[in-house]
This record gives C-alpha cells, sequence and structure tokens, in this order.
C-alpha cells in the first residue's frame, strides 16, 4: 500500500509511518517546511514539503497514493481560541479530502478524537454511538467536533470513502512537541505533591493507534468511525502505574475540581511570564471529574488487539525519561522499573529500517 | 646579597612632566630598560615598547584614566634616547555595552592622544584585542585556553602606566588591575568578575605576562566611596615608579593610607607572590591630605551584592557618572535612569544619610541575592550558574604509584563496610573510628554491561553525582586502548545535605587523585581527596564500579568515605549528643544523594545531560558569537515594551505619567501683607491632562471591557468548581 501521511512528524503521525514500514507499506511524508523532524531522523522514508492549509501543495504529494491518511492537526489545549482551531481543523481536513479527490486517491483515513464521542459525569463507557454534549467547551473539543461532521459532509458529497479513527488518550514515543496527552504523564511527574484527580480515561499506546489506523484503511467501512482506545482506569490508576514504572511514592493525594482550577491558572501565569506552554491548562481543568471512557468493540471486530495500558505507559515513558521534557531534576529522582527497560528494549529493536 | 628591588614615590611641584623624569631617573628606569635592550641584542630604534596606561574613563576630568599628556612626554623621552617603536594600547572593556564611543581610538581620541607627541614623535595606538596569541597559561589554568595581545607578548619592554583611583568593590584600582587589559574579551565584567574569580585571573597575568616597569600617574588622583564610578578628582601631585608591580601598587596604597588587605586581589598576590626581597621604598609615604578611601562597610556591601550577576549587569549603566556628551548611552532607557541616579552617586561621601543609603540598599540586595541563591540551591538547581574552577594541585608532585596506592588504602574499609546489611534502600554506612562516615550503596540497572559502559564514562563518574556544580578534569595517563588509567580531578558540590545552605553551608571542594582499573567485566575507579581549597571537606574518597550482572543488567556500586566541615552553627549543636537524630539525618542525606546519582547513571546512559547549573557563555559579548541578551538589554526591552503599550493604550500616557511623578505644586495667585499664599479655590486641570485622543480612548475602553469579561469568565469557572466540589452542582 502506497500511503501519504499529513502530520508525519507528529506523535501520532510518527508512529504510524514507523508501522506502515513494518508492515511492508510504502510511506510518503508530508510535513511543513518548518515542521521539527527529529520524529523521522534515521528513516529511510519519502518526504515531501506542504502544508494543509495550501491545497496546492497537497494534490502532487497525494498523487500515485492508495491511501491517505490525515493525522496533521493542532492538539493543544493552549493559546487558542476556538475560531483558529476550526480553521485549523476544518479547513486543513477539507482540503485533504480535497487533494485526494484530485489526485485519485481510493480512500482517506482521518484522525479525529473520542472527546467527539463527549464524556460521562459517571464512570460510563461510551462508543461510536455517542456524540459531544453541551457540557464540553474546550476549543479543541468543539474544533475536533466540527472537523468531523464538515468531513463526513464534504466527503459525502464528493463521493470519497473516508473514515475517521477517534483515538483515545495516545501516549507513546516520538513525540518531540509535548502534548498534552503525554503532557499528562509529565505534568504527574514534575507534581512534587504527586496530586491525582477524580476522573478518568482511556489510555492507548501510540503504537496500537497507528495499528488502528492500518486496519481501519484496510478493512474500516467508508462513513464510519472507529474508536481507538486501550483501558478504561481512573486517574488515581493511571497515576499509580506511572509512580510504579518510575520508582515513586504516589499518588499521595487527590485534588478537586477548585484546586485543579487553580493550579492550572497558576501553571498559565507561568507560562505567560516565561513563554513556555502550561503542563496542564484552565481548559483541562473544566474537565476533571469527568470520565472518558470508552469502547473500542468496533474496530476490535476487525483485528484491532491493543495493548494494555501499563505498557502503553511504560513505552512512553520509557522515551519521555530520556527526552527533554522530563525536567533533569524530575528524572534525578526516577528509578524506572524493569519494564520501562524492556519497553524501550523492545521500541528499539522494532525500529524500522535506519537509513544509513 | 641582591640588589634591593626599589618603589619610588616622588610628590609636590607644578611641573608634572619634570616630577616624571626625576621618578624614572630615580627608581632606574633607564637602566632596566637598557639592560632589557642589551640582553635582547636589538638597536634603539629596532627595540619595541608598549606602553598600557589606564584609560577607563567615562568623563574628562583627568582623575578616572592617566594622563596622556605624561604618556605622551614618556614617549618624548624614550625618543630622546634613540628608542622609536613605541605603541600604546588598550582594549574595550564592559563599558562598551552600553555606552558609545569606546572603540580605543576613538576613546584614545577623546582622552587627548593625538598619534603625535607635542615633540613631534609619532606612535601608535592600538587595541590589544586585534591581534591575539596564545596565553602560555596552562592546561590546569583558570585561563586556559585565554589568548594574550600579542604587542604585549612580543614587546621588548612592557609598561604599565596606571591611574591612581579607588574602586567601591576592590578599593584601589591600580597596576594589577590594568593588567586585565591584556585579555582580549570585551565583557571584561562578564568574563573576569562573574565568570572567573577576577584575583585568580589577575594572579595568572602577573605571573604569565609581568610588566617590566610600572608607573603610577597619582598627579591628579580620583578618590572617594564611589570609587572610580564617579569622577571625584584629588591633586595629590604625585608619581610612583618601579619594576616590581606588587611593590609599586603597595606605595600607592600606602600613600592612600590603606592596608594591601583591604584589596582581594592585591591580598592573594601578595600571598602567592611576596613583595620582593630585599626591597624600599624612596619616598614620603605620607598619606594624602584630603584622601577619601571607599568605606570598608560599603566595599563589603559591594561586593555582596555584585555576586548577584543579573543584577550586577543590569546596576551597571546606572550607577557610572558619565559624560554624556562625550559617550552617548546607546539606551536611552539607561541614560534616562543613570541621570536619575547617578546624581546621589556624586555625593554619597558628603552626605551621611545618602551613604547610609546607599549601604543599606546593598546590603539589602545582597540579602535578597542570598535568600534567592538558597532558594535555587534547594529548588531552583538549574538557575545555578556553574563554577568555573580550575585544579589547584600540582599535578607532578604526585607520582603514579600514589594513584595506585589509593586501592591499598580503600579496599580494606570497603570490605568493612560490605560486612554491614543494607537497609531497603539498599545503603550501608556506619561511622568510622574518626567520626568520618562509611557508606556503599549499589543498585542493579537491567541494561547490558558493555552497552552500558559504553555509554557512560566511568572516568566522569564524579561529575555524574548529583549537586556536582563545577570544577576540572585532567587526564595524566592512559592505557593503549585510550581509556583514562591516571587522573586528577577538582569538584565542585552544592552543600551536602543541600539544607546547610541555610547555615551558610558552604561548596564541598576537593581535589583528587584518580586511579582506574578495567576488566573484561568489570569497571572500576577509585579516588582520594588531597586538597580542599575551602576546607570543607576532610575526607571525599571513594569507589565506583561498573559489574556485568547477568546476561542484561549492569551492577553500579559505589563505597565512599567522607566527612564533611559542618557549618558553624552544627558544629555548637554537636549531633554526637543525638545520636537518634544524627542517625536518621545522616540516613536520609545519604539516601536521597545516592538515589538521585543512580538516576544520573541512568540518565546518562540514556543521552541525557545530567548536569545541574547554567553553562556561562564563553564567546559572550563578542562580535559574531550567538547574541546572548544581558539581564540589563531584556530590562530596557521590557520597559520599552512597557512603554510602548502605554503608548498604544493610554489616552494622555505624558499628563498621566507626570501627574504620577510630579508632585503637583500650585503656583500661589498671590502673596499677602501677612505672607500667606493665596491659591484659586479649584486648581485647573493639570498641564499635561489634555483631551484625551478618541481612538485611543476607544482601544483603552475595549481592553478594559474585554478584562473584565475574561475576570468575570475566570471567577464563574472558580465558583462552578467550587459548586461541583461542595455536591451542589455534579461533576
Amino acid at each position: 500500500m502506497r500511503a501519504l501521511v499529513t502530520g508525519a512528524n507528529g506523535l501520532i503521525g510518527a508512529n504510524l509511518v514507523r508501522q506502515l514500514m513494518r508492515s511492508g507499506h510504502r510511506p510518503r511524508a508530508l510535513v511543513r517546511p518548518s515542521s521539527d523532524l527529529q520524529s523521522l531522523e534515521g528513516l529511510d522514508l519519502e518526504i515531501v514539503y506542504g502544508d494543509v492549509l495550501y491545497p496546492d501543495s497537497l494534490i502532487e504529494a497525494a498523487r500515485g497514493c492508495d491511501v491517505v491518511f490525515h493525522t496533521a492537526a493542532l492538539f493543544t489545549y493552549w493559546d487558542m481560541n476556538s475560531e483558529q482551531l476550526e480553521s485549523l481543523a476544518v479547513d486543513g481536513t477539507l482540503n485533504v479530502i480535497d487533494a485526494a479527490v484530485s489526485a485519485g486517491v481510493g480512500r482517506i483515513v482521518f484522525t479525529s478524537s473520542s472527546v467527539v464521542l463527549g464524556s460521562s459525569e459517571r464512570p460510563l463507557t461510551r462508543d461510536e454511538s455517542h456524540d459531544l454534549d453541551d457540557s464540553e467547551n474546550a476549543p479543541y473539543v468543539i474544533a475536533k467536533a466540527l472537523q468531523e461532521r464538515h468531513a463526513f459532509e464534504h466527503a459525502a458529497a464528493l463521493g470519497a470513502e473516508l473514515i475517521a479513527v477517534c483515538p483515545t488518550m495516545t501516549v507513546g514515543p516520538h513525540g518531540y512537541r509535548l502534548g498534552p496527552s503525554n503532557g499528562l504523564i509529565v505534568a504527574y511527574l514534575d507534581d512534587l505533591t504527586r496530586a491525582t484527580f477524580p476522573g478518568g480515561c482511556n489510555i492507548v499506546a501510540a503504537g496500537d493507534v497507528a495499528r488502528g489506523h492500518i486496519i481501519a484503511a484496510e478493512k474500516g467501512t467508508p462513513g464510519e468511525r472507529y474508536l481507538l482506545g486501550s483501558e478504561n482506569l481512573t486517574w488515581a490508576e493511571i497515576h499509580k502505574i506511572v509512580s510504579e514504572l518510575c520508582g515513586l511514592e504516589g499518588p499521595l493525594w487527590q485534588t478537586n475540581h477548585t484546586a485543579s482550577y487553580l493550579a492550572a491558572t497558576w501553571y498559565e501565569i507561568g507560562a505567560r511570564l516565561s513563554g513556555k506552554t502550561p503542563l496542564t491548562t484552565r481548559a483541562q481543568a473544566r474537565m476533571v471529574g469527568r470520565y472518558y471512557w470508552y469502547d473500542h468493540a468496533r474496530i476490535g471486530a476487525l483485528g484491532y488487539r491493543p495493548r494494555p495500558a501499563r505498557q502503553a505507559l511504560a513505552e512512553a515513558i520509557a522515551w519521555l525519561a530520556a527526552s527533554p521534557q522530563v525536567s533533569r531534576r524530575t528524572r534525578s529522582k526516577m528509578r524506572l522499573s524493569g519494564e520501562v527497560y524492556q519497553a524501550r528494549k523492545a521500541m528499539r529493536a522494532a525500529e524500522p529500517v535506519v537509513d544509513s | 646579597m641582591p640588589a634591593a628591588e626599589v618603589a619610588v614615590v616622588l610628590s609636590g611641584g607644578d611641573d608634572r612632566f619634570a616630577l616624571l623624569e626625576r621618578v624614572l631617573q630615580q627608581s632606574g628606569f633607564w637602566i632596566r630598560l637598557e639592560e632589557k635592550r642589551f640582553r635582547a641584542g636589538s638597536d634603539p630604534a629596532d627595540f619595541a615598547i608598549l606602553i598600557k596606561p589606564d584609560m577607563a574613563a567615562c568623563e574628562l576630568t583627568g582623575s578616572t584614566a592617566t594622563d596622556p599628556a605624561l604618556v605622551e612626554h614618556l614617549i618624548d623621552l624614550l625618543h630622546a634616547r634613540g628608542y622609536s617603536r613605541i605603541a600604546v594600547g588598550e582594549s574595550r572593556d564592559s563599558l562598551d555595552n552600553w555606552l558609545e564611543n569606546r572603540d580605543v581610538q576613538i576613546l584614545a581620541d577623546i582622552l587627548g592622544y593625538r598619534y603625535i607627541t607635542p615633540d613631534g614623535n609619532d606612535y601608535d595606538v592600538i587595541d590589544l584585542a586585534e591581534d591575539t596569541l596564545p596565553g602560555p597559561f596552562a592546561a590546569s589554568s583558570l585561563l586556559a585556553h585565554s589568548e594574550l595581545a600579542r604587542a604585549w607578548c612580543e614587546a621588548g619592554f612592557r609598561i604599565l602606566f596606571s591611574k591612581n583611583k579607588t574602586d567601591d568593590e576592590n578599593a584601589v584600582r591600580l597596576c594589577l588591575d590594568n593588567l586585565l587589559s591584556l585579555l582580549p574579551l570585551k565583557d571584561k565584567d562578564y568574563h573576569y568578575k562573574h565568570r572567573l574569580d577576577r584575583a585568580g585571573v589577575l594572579l595568572e597575568l602577573q605571573n604569565h605576562a609581568e610588566a617590566d616597569f610600572c608607573l603610577i600617574d597619582a598627579w591628579i588622583s580620583n578618590h572617594g566611596s564611589a570609587g572610580s564610578r564617579v569622577a571625584r578628582p584629588l591633586e595629590t601631585r604625585t608619581l610612583i615608579a618601579g619594576a616590581n608591580l606588587l611593590l609599586v601598587d603597595f606605595a600607592a596604597t600606602s600613600k592612600m593610607g590603606l592596608d594591601f588587605d583591604a584589596s582581594p586581589p592585591h591580598r592573594r598576590a601578595c600571598e602567592r607572590f611576596g613583595l620582593p626581597s630585599p626591597h624600599r621604598i624612596d619616598g614620603d609615604l605620607t598619606p594624602y591630605a584630603g584622601w577619601i578611601n571607599v568605606q570598608p562597610l560599603l566595599l563589603d556591601a559591594n561586593r555582596r551584592r555584585a555576586q548577584w550577576v543579573e543584577l550586577d549587569q543590569i546596576l551597571q549603566p546606572w550607577l557610572q557618572t558619565v559624560d554624556h556628551e562625550v559617550f552617548a548611552f546607546k539606551d536611552p532607557v539607561n541614560a534616562r535612569i543613570n541621570a536619575w541616579v547617578s546624581g546621589y552617586l556624586q555625593r554619597v561621601d558628603d552626605n551621611a544619610n545618602l551613604f547610609s543609603s546607599l549601604l543599606a540598599i546593598n546590603y539589602l540586595l545582597a540579602f535578597v541575592y542570598l535568600a534567592i541563591d538558597t532558594l535555587r540551591v534547594m529548588h531552583w538547581k538549574d538557575s545555578l550558574r556553574h563554577r568555573e574552577a580550575p585544579l589547584n594541585i600540582d599535578i607532578g608532585a604526585y607520582p603514579l604509584e600514589a594513584y595506585a596506592a589509593i586501592a591499598d588504602y580503600l579496599e580494606p574499609l570497603e570490605a568493612h563496610t560490605l560486612e554491614l546489611s543494607a537497609d531497603s534502600n539498599g545503603l550501608r554506612w556506619k561511622f568510622h573510628d574518626d567520626g568520618s562516615v562509611l557508606f556503599e550503596f549499589s543498585r542493579v540497572i537491567p541494561v547490558d554491561y558493555d552497552d552500558f559502559v559504553a555509554n557512560v564514562d566511568i572516568s566522569k563518574s564524579i561529575q555524574y553525582m548529583t549537586d556536582y556544580i563545577g570544577g576540572q578534569i585532567i587526564p595524566v595517563r592512559q592505557d593503549k586502548q585510550g581509556r583514562v588509567t591516571h587522573q586528577v580531578e577538582r569538584n565542585l558540590y552544592l552543600p551536602q545535605p543541600n539544607y546547610l545552605v541555610f547555615y551558610q553551608g558552604q561548596d564541598i571542594d576537593v581535589s583528587k587523585l584518580e586511579y582506574f582499573r578495567y576488566g573484561d567485566e568489570q569497571q572500576q575507579m577509585l579516588w582520594q581527596t588531597v586538597k580542599s581549597e575551602n576546607g570543607s571537606a576532610s575526607y571525599d574518597d571513594g569507589i565506583v564500579r561498573f559489574i556485568k550482572h547477568g546476561e542484561d543488567a549492569t551492577l553500579v556500586s559505589i563505597f565512599g568515605r567522607q566527612q564533611f566541615t559542618l557549618p558553624l552553627f552544627w558544629q555548637l549543636v554537636d549531633l554526637d549528643n543525638f545520636p537518634l537524630v544524627k542517625e536518621r539525618l545522616f540516613n536520609h542525606a545519604y539516601t536521597s544523594f545516592f538515589t538521585q546519582t543512580m538516576a544520573n547513571f541512568e540518565a546518562v546512559y540514556e543521552g541525557r545531560d545530567v548536569r545541574i547549573g547554567k553553562r556561562w557563555d564563553p564567546d559572550f559579548g563578542e562580535a559574531g558569537a550567538a547574541r546572548q541578551g544581558s539581564p540589563s538589554d531584556r530590562l530596557v526591552e521590557l520597559l520599552t515594551q512597557a512603554g510602548d503599550f502605554f503608548e498604544r493604550n493610554l489616552p494622555d500616557r505624558e499628563g498621566l505619567l507626570s501627574s504620577l511623578f510630579t508632585p503637583y505644586k500650585p503656583t500661589p495667585e498671590y502673596i499677602d501683607d501677612n505672607g500667606f499664599a493665596h491659591f484659586r479655590s479649584a486648581p485647573e486641570a493639570h498641564p499635561g491632562a489634555g483631551v484625551a485622543d478618541q481612538a485611543q480612548a476607544e482601544g483603552l475602553k475595549g481592553l478594559l471591557a474585554a478584562s473584565k469579561a475574561s475576570a468575570q469568565g475566570y471567577w464563574q469557572d472558580v465558583y462552578d468548581a467550587v459548586l461541583k466540589d461542595s455536591g451542589a452542582r455534579p461533576g
């Protein structure tokens, strides 16, 4: 299979091109000229330059491909309003669909998000039949929901085969820009008080999300969306696993909504002064207490078999611990477990052909 | 008995040129010059002479820089004796960061150097930084890899012609300080005050780039508590000369009524080199009448405050009186603040309140810095600066056998320690007979041994230990495979445990011999402390081992013997009286130290940099180097941005600012016969408060409305969160 991957240098994109290479497919990576390409370093990979907001750059990139994986997105809860995020998400996706159709690509798989299926106040599991409700108002969530709706409408109008995949909280290696998912691990490790919070989410390994993309492309039904998740856990359970994998005590206490919001305010003020991205934001603090629990049975029926959340976290920590995203101070307090070392070893062994 | 080294102090009269001729004659200048030329086998016309005057002036009062007329007269005298290859040299300094016209040739021109003497003799003025060569400094020197001015190094005869002045941090600024210009880096405050120990740098220069003759121009001197920050001339009508720099400076400080100890660089130089023996000072050493030295308390406060690097960089442009006509400020913000602050500085010796205020502010800032530094040691280690400390032991004094003998000393102690059972963290420790601590800590890292040793260089183990903040490593010998077998190292750690910083605990500063052994399945590093410059440790010896542990793991073990000097408070408390407390404190300290150190070994294997602190930039301030904004630059930028913001958003900015900062002083309408002043019942609007620009007003209105909405939204969210926590609203 010849596949174009937009946003190939991002967390999901970089894992997807690796998975495609491992599976014997021929990925073509689309990145912006200004992109940081560390995540693709050493891969024997065709790289083309373009931008999903500039349609002219997309058609040539898509020509000759059997499928387009549109993973390019801006996953952030910081410093972007709804209009900016919508413009990037919706316009970019419509451009990619147009380009794929013009280039004669048979199928488009675009990376949506589990957040478009909403969340629950109680520990209930949601699936592809659910939708966003009015209580969700984070700009990123709204932008993703609009993206998906417009994408399906546009594809239907053009007669294109469009499949949406909805990853849950995706953690793993090769995310050189610290996004909110890996960021949640880093924030917990950086937090000297080792606080957890109410609610929960579904954790999945970036490698499994990549495999889910390929399954969707090969076996999915156009017009459908597929949840790509793994285990549903409470935040306390997630943080306990992180602590165990990093040789730390914790979580030591559970924060509440008010404390989370005030802490996020503090992080945002720090970020404004330092010019850095905060480890957590007020938009994320508003999501505290909710359950982002999902069931991936639909794609499971097509052969999707994700690894447990613990394995996903071990892989993410193996990579993060060696990256500058975990501060020197935090790293000096960690004692990585054997599972993390095993995960690191396995990831190295699975790294596809390296360009010498 | 050798002839006594002489310094000559001559004073009086109205003719400074005649005085110069006399002091040169009496101090043996011409004899020295002839001897040096004779040894060089050179004709006078070919014999290169370099004169290094002091040009660090910001005003043209003649008190802070060497008098150019005296320098030119010296050139004429040299010409009269056939010496015609004469140059005057200077290099730029930190003043160039914020003042215009500090290029050497421009500065020389401004100060009065004319490239041709009154007698019509040509000479050149050269920038000593423009042509340099590698300095003769050892690898273990503070100035290792530093360049030196070629003109100075290659001159047949080198003359320092310094100014006689006080200094607000070092008490005096004389010939020793004048040597600093031989180094090419421009930002001398950054490199030779903050990055490197200034006194140490000057000592290295004195050792390796000594002048042949030293003169001090004290015809008009600069005195006062502000040092050369303020031009405060005093006609002292004195010239001092001699071949020995320290003796000349000693005579100059004596004339100021100062002890050499008042100046740390001079004290250190005297300790290292000593005054020549025998020596003699000819002339009257009665202190100058009316001379004001920098008050010792103020000196102390200034030195403490100046340790705050960022603040010091910000303050430099403000705490210097400047002739704005000649040396314009590069930035108007600095110019304005300088105009305000330096006015007060000028009166510091004439106004007791001002002096007390300056003292109090300096100590307050020094205290704030101490508090910040304490927090840095405890919590913000990455904001600390690395310590640049060169090796301070003589490598040649230790034969190779001394390295190998470390094993004989340590291994029995290690075996003794291994008899103890380890606690739950894997730590074994006990007090040795002499009060030192023996400990052993090991951990299995699940990484293949060959992979581990390929990525973790055992010869750098000390640097990987937690809280390592600086030092120097010098390999002495390597094996056939290029692996280090013998090594010397100086290393500095933060106070251990860190909380000792609250009790004025100092860095652990130890110099060690290190010995290495390599086997197929094991590597060892053994070290023994041979010196602790600040007396912070009696013992800091140990062994690090990397051992193959099965197929996929490496055992890292650290054995050590330590005894650190406790701060006075803890010496008085004497923890031996509280054995349980002592045991717990030590247990906690060692467990946390080695837990973090092992994490560092893991992190090094991962390819991470584990060193705490920020690196100094060795090219800071240089043209072509990546520009690193100084705190001063950043502050100016911030103030400029704030100004732009007001410009854009505040109607009638000037009116508002003037109403804020200018006390409103209404003018009386008339004064009656009884002396009462009468005012209008309602004063007119302040002159600045004109009609607001409509567009600006609208902009401000919008800004305020948006801020209000944002604040309301914020508090609504907080309210919602509280409701959720109280159960009044579902989570």
